[in-house]
């Protein structure tokens, strides 16, 4: 569907720019555009009552804004409804009340009129960009005296932790992925067993949802999970292009792909919480 | 999915900060009263982005309430609290 500022027609699907979000409705003369609810202006926003399907003239619809029409192509011109249905569903839904700004919009309203399903593209553009965000998230714990892992883990990897004989590098290695485990839930919305781990040939483990990375220093360890290329590294001595944690203090790097909006999180039991620039100190000097 | 209000706030947090990188620098005065619009600054698409965000992290859907309801981050963690019972 393309928008073209052109003459509207009876039956028309027309809309209007309002800073970032559209205004749509249905044209049926110059004295009378159906919409879901007023366009959102300040002034209209500040109005009490529930926001209801409305007939107003083209002047308080386009609002001094420019009305787009929707061209249809090919596809869209044999799906739609003709006009006179158009105008037709659009008139029987008058004083119809359920306004939702996400879920039943005038978007939703002005597609159900033409198409005859409720669809609201500024909602799916919106939900895309939330999907396909860059994550780049680091945790952060101290390690407990006692660290072991839960049935989640896969148990060749139990089997691996075991293994370790030095007991430190054994709570240490356990306590990254009990984080991995929380990691996974936070960022990625997924449970460990769901995720997808795996060990490749040569004994690395990766993970089919997410790109993971460990580090450790002193008893702090850290996991990094990011849907693109990741890495992380810790040291209790700052070294270049670090950030440094306050508290503990603690060097931290990560590099990688989506790297440059990377969250950095503590974690407390199963809380976790996310440091702002105050809690390091290269942006606190700043 | 058991989630407390404090796991709530600190969710809405992150994704206040995805909505607008700005608020990063605020985060530790984020608070349950720091109001939406005049502290942390949110417009109607902002908002809008806030809104599918925190349907998509928690599973819920704002299917029964107006945006002008929310005034405050508080205001958006009891609605989600009351989703998620």
């Amino acid at each position: 569907m393309k928008w073209e500022p052109k003459e509207c027609r009876f039956g028309d699907m027309i809309r209007i720019r309002l800073g970032s979000v559209y205004h749509f409705g249905v044209f049926v003369s110059e004295d009378e555009v159906i919409q879901f609810g007023l366009p959102p202006t300040a002034e209209n926003r500040a109005k009490e009552g529930e926001v209801v399907v409305i007939a107003t003239d083209i002047d308080v619809f386009a609002c001094g804004c420019i009305i787009e029409v929707a061209c249809f192509d090919k596809g869209e011109l044999r799906r739609r409804n003709s006009p006179e249905k158009t105008v037709e569903l659009a008139r029987a839904r008058l004083g119809e009340g359920g306004y939702n700004l996400i879920h039943n919009n005038c978007e939703h309203f002005a597609n159900e009129c033409v198409f005859g399903e409720s669809r609201c593209s500024q909602e799916e553009e919106m939900r895309r960009r939330f999907r396909s965000r860059p994550i780049c998230d680091v945790y952060l714990t101290r390690v407990a005296e006692s660290e072991a892992l839960g049935e989640a883990f896969p148990e060749k990897l139990c089997k691996e932790i075991t293994a370790i004989k030095n007991e430190d590098e054994r709570r240490i290695a356990a306590a990254r992925w009990k984080l991995l485990q929380t990691a996974a839930k936070r960022s990625f919305q997924t449970d460990i067993s769901g995720a997808g781990l795996k060990r490749k040939l040569g004994g690395r483990w990766v993970c089919d949802r997410f790109k993971f990375a460990f580090s450790s220093a002193g008893d702090t360890a850290a996991v990094a999970v990011s849907n693109g290329d990741v890495s992380l590294a810790l040291s209790k001595t700052p070294f270049e292009d670090c950030r440094v944690l306050k508290n503990p203090r603690i060097a931290v790097q990560v590099k990688g792909e989506k790297a440059n909006c990377a969250n950095l999180f503590w974690v407390e039991g199963e809380a976790s919480r996310l440091l702002g620039p105050d809690a390091f100190e290269q942006e606190s000097s700043q | 999915m058991a989630v407390n209000r404090s796991d709530i706030i600190e969710k809405l947090k992150e994704i206040l900060v995805s909505a607008d990188e700005s608020n990063r620098s605020k985060l530790a005065g984020i608070t349950e009263q720091s109001d939406l619009f005049t502290d942390l600054g949110l417009n109607s698409v902002n908002m809008l982005y806030m809104v599918i965000a925190t349907e998509e992290v928690f599973n819920i859907r704002f299917d029964d309430v107006g945006m002008n309801e929310f005034r405050t981050v508080g205001d958006v963690a009891s609605y989600i609290e009351g989703k998620l019972k």
